[in-house]
């Protein structure tokens, strides 16, 4: 069931009173249910993927949180476990090949198709979930209560298949489901869900289709200088408001049963610096790539420059990998990876020989387009069909230059609309804030603000999301 | 007022507010009012009531060919031993924009095609035609239709009378109301052949069937009959798939409902008008085409002119008329690039071009929104063009070379 479909929808009006309706005490038990039925949804068969994995990963915490000399063991083999999920399911193109030449080797020559492994959606978060539940358990950050526990913070339906990523010690608390019914949350909930459903298929479905046209292979050899920016631009929208729409459907649905996820997109394109950009960007898989593998790996080192860098690298390149085997991803995360270290360097540099730049407006707004370029270059591989279709469209973006443009004259207007609202989103956002500031001042207006100003507004938005409605768009990280 | 009130009372209110948007059309109303302030011509120039038969017209226009050609084999077939001549070009085939000073329509409009049409059955009772156009059809589209069509002997052609219009190498994919098309095996299995030729066209019929795929999966889905979890992800073989259906039926008995897929054409309709009066960027704005799109437009029409060859079908090739007023080449360069195309497919095709694009006067003209329309003409324009057509290229004498070749 998408997010934005209308069955999810019509859902929500049920199971939203329904929850408030209920004890606390039978809260946890019905989103447990709720979030099964969400997944069974897709495919009862991928119920198995999360349920084991829960088991193995509860089985290993207790043993863990007994201590004693088997303890890392029992950690170091849930970690492998937890890892072999994400290995087995989402690199199926890595260890595939090998396997079928063995197979091969033993004359069994078996249809590709017949052992291919259908993938359960969002294996990717929900590993990284149970990681760094294992992890805590490890540190005693948190106690392995009950399965059901584990299982709800892995299964809880709105960051299920695309996150937020969320540790076990944010959202645990939160699943005792004692709140009061809070309308002010509510309404915040409420917002995020129709701007995401408005920003998935008013702004990254319809810029999603363009671009899929121009990265046409046998047709993307035509496209010139402007053709080829204007599609990284386009993608790099695209990518952001259809992940962004989810963040803010999962972050508003889980408002709207008193829940508070973490944010995950903080206005990315307004980075000033490639660091800043991945505290905008994915903001929890940073969170948890600096938490479980960048610090642990660089307290070891110290933080002596040359370890740093190549950490950076390295832990770049599994973000990359993080989103699958392809080595556009790899190579995404790497030049990200170089960004960062380019940067480092910079800092470093700068604190030492030049400390006089740290205020200078000139580096300031060198470092914000110097991210900005950087950044979009990087969809490039991201997105392309493969390596000659990458190289060449860097080429033509950075030196082969072309003019002319080749794609539907719509395109460029509609990238050029898009990117007007990405760069005044943030000040939208305030605005928004202080005119509901204004509003909440005396009871007439806060009156007109509940009844009627906020209602205009979700019923515009859900004209929006009617009249662009696509059935059976995908989220891109739907895939991840 | 309690909380959860509060909260129903919100939930009430937006579904109300929604139903008066779905009832109003907000961009509808603002499109008019932008109309009104711009001062466009009245509704009534663009014909709604212009001549149609289903037996001589692919009447959907594109949007439904499958059963409109059904009643085309039925007549050819119950016509077997005419000569058979097929009109394919783009909305200037089936649309009368009427010109300053022309009267309001008392009857249906007849186009340049149905007039030759007629002209032709006064010359020979023996001879049929067919007019198969669509609003901005891509030339990949055209060898689509052709290659459907050649393959069916009720359906196939003697000769055929192609427009080449400099508009038509700017789009490019095909439509998703032709994938039908491709329930006949026979035309999937040479769509397929073609998808892999790697053509320059070879993305858009990849892409073409990759949605009827998904389309036809959808469909298995919906109705049941899936065969169980598919071993790669599909979105359209999920219970969820099988729900939305259910939802989505049950919401669209609503009539107010259903208007939902009108509030998409309001709401393109007023960022189109935004574009032509705030931006001034018009569908007449001259423009250089380059790229894959005229990439893939040449290899079809070349791919075209082999087919009709191959199948020993009458081309005959005509350049669209243009409105004077307007020049769609941003450079010369652009109108001479054109132009050596043009007269390089028709000197591979055998035979003249026939140039009509200067052929029909400023005044009789239609106009857009803002602007004089570069496409469409009014009612004498069109009685112009189907003489100029009719007196050049020589299609009484199909008849002649139709040779028995079907």
């Amino acid at each position: 069931m998408q997010f934005n479909s209308y069955s999810y929808l019509i859902l929500l009006m049920v199971v939203v009173p329904i929850f408030w309706l209920l004890p606390s005490n039978l809260r946890r038990w019905y989103v447990l249910g709720i979030s099964i039925l969400f997944y069974a949804s897709w495919s009862p068969v991928f119920l198995l993927a999360p349920l084991a994995l829960c088991a193995g990963v509860f089985l290993a915490a207790v043993r863990i949180s007994r201590g004693g000399a088997r303890e890392g063991h029992w950690f170091r083999g849930a970690l492998l476990y937890a890892l072999s999920f994400l290995v087995f399911f989402r690199y199926q193109a890595l260890w595939w090949p090998a396997m079928s030449a063995v197979l091969h080797g033993f004359s069994h020559s078996p249809a590709h198709t017949a052992l291919q492994i259908a993938v359960p959606l969002g294996i990717s978060f929900y590993s990284f979930e149970a990681i760094s539940y294992l992890v805590d358990i490890r540190q005693r950050r948190v106690q392995p209560t009950r399965f059901s526990d584990l299982f709800l913070f892995v299964m809880f339906w709105p960051h299920l298949i695309a996150g937020p990523i969320v540790r076990f010690r944010e959202l645990a608390p939160q699943f005792a489901f004692k709140k009061q019914f809070d309308m002010a949350l509510m309404m915040r909930g409420l917002d995020r869900l129709i701007l995401g459903i408005v920003q998935k298929n008013l702004i990254a479905d319809p810029v999603g289709s363009w671009v899929d046209e121009g990265f046409v292979t046998q047709l993307a050899q035509a496209n010139t200088t402007i053709d080829n920016w204007f599609l990284a631009i386009g993608f790099g929208l695209q990518i952001y408001f259809d992940f962004a729409s989810y963040s803010n459907m999962a972050i508003g649905v889980a408002q709207l049963i008193g829940i508070q996820l973490p944010e995950n997109f903080k206005f990315p394109y307004h980075a000033s610096t490639p660091a800043d950009f991945w505290q905008r960007w994915h903001m929890t898989l940073s969170r948890w790539i600096r938490d479980y593998l960048f610090f642990p790996i660089n307290v070891r080192f110290q933080a002596a420059p040359l370890p740093l860098y190549c950490s950076l690298l390295g832990v770049m390149a599994l973000v990359g990998l993080w989103h699958g085997a392809g080595y556009g991803f790899v190579l995404w995360g790497v030049l990200h990876g170089c960004y960062l270290v380019i940067y480092r360097i910079y800092e470093n540099a700068q604190k030492k020989h030049w400390p006089g730049l740290e205020h200078s407006r000139v580096m300031s707004g060198f470092w914000k387009v110097f991210t900005l370029i950087t950044v979009i270059a990087a969809w490039v591989p991201f997105r392309a069909n493969g390596y000659t279709q990458a190289t060449s469209m860097l080429k033509s973006m950075f030196g082969h230059l072309t003019f002319g443009v080749t794609l539907p004259l719509n395109f460029y207007l509609v990238v050029l609309l898009v990117s007007a609202y990405t760069v005044v989103e943030p000040y939208l956002d305030k605005l928004f804030t202080k005119t509901d500031g204004w509003m909440a001042q005396t009871a007439a207006r806060a009156s007109m603000q509940m009844y009627l100003l906020r209602p205009a507004l979700y019923a515009f938005g859900l004209l929006l999301f009617l009249a662009f409605d696509e059935r059976n768009t995908q989220f891109i990280y739907f895939q991840f | 007022m309690r909380k959860p009130v509060q909260a129903a009372a919100v939930l009430a209110s937006t579904l109300l507010l929604l139903s008066l948007y779905l009832f109003v059309h907000p961009f509808l109303r603002l499109s008019d009012g932008l109309d009104a302030l711009y001062g466009v011509p009245p509704k009534w120039t663009q014909v709604d009531d212009v001549y149609r038969n289903p037996n001589t017209q692919e009447v959907t226009h594109g949007d439904n060919p499958v059963p409109s050609l059904k009643v085309l084999a039925k007549y050819w077939g119950a016509h077997a031993d005419a000569t058979r001549i097929l009109f394919v070009g783009n909305s200037q085939m089936h649309t009368v924009s009427l010109a300053k000073g022309e009267a309001k329509p008392t009857g249906p409009e007849k186009t340049y095609v149905d007039l030759i049409a007629e002209r032709l059955a006064l010359q020979s009772a023996n001879t049929v035609t067919y007019r198969l156009s669509s609003s901005g059809m891509s030339y990949p589209e055209v060898l689509w239709d052709l290659i459907y069509m050649m393959n069916r002997p009720e359906l196939k052609p003697d000769a055929i009378v192609m427009q080449l219009n400099y508009q038509a190498f700017w789009t490019g994919g095909i439509r998703d109301s032709i994938l039908a098309l491709l329930d006949d095996e026979q035309f999937h299995a040479q769509v397929a052949n073609a998808a892999r030729a790697n053509k320059p066209y070879s993305a858009a019929f990849q892409d073409a069937l990759q949605r009827y795929d998904e389309r036809k999966s959808a469909q298995r889905a919906a109705s049941g009959s899936g065969n169980g979890p598919a071993s790669t992800f599909s979105a359209s073989a999920t219970p969820g798939y099988a729900i939305e259906t259910v939802a989505r039926k049950g919401l669209d008995h609503d009539a107010e409902f259903r208007k939902r897929a009108l509030a998409k054409d309001d709401i393109v309709n007023f960022l189109y008008r935004c574009r032509l009066y705030f931006l001034r960027l018009k569908p007449s704005t001259a423009r250089s085409v380059t790229g894959g799109r005229l990439v893939a437009a040449h290899a079809s029409v070349i791919d075209i002119v082999k087919l009709c060859h191959t199948e020993k079908v009458q081309l005959f090739l005509f350049s669209a008329p243009v409105n004077p007023l307007v020049s769609l080449y941003r450079t010369p360069g652009d109108h001479a690039g054109y132009q050596d195309f043009i007269e390089q497919v028709a000197s591979e095709n055998g035979g003249p071009l026939y140039d009509f694009e200067d052929t029909i006067d400023a005044s009789h003209w239609g106009n857009l929104l803002n602007g004089p329309d570069p496409l469409h003409m009014g009612r004498t324009a069109h009685v112009l063009m189907a003489e100029e057509m009719y007196n050049k290229i020589p299609l009484e004498h199909v008849a002649d070379h139709a040779g028995g070749h079907r």
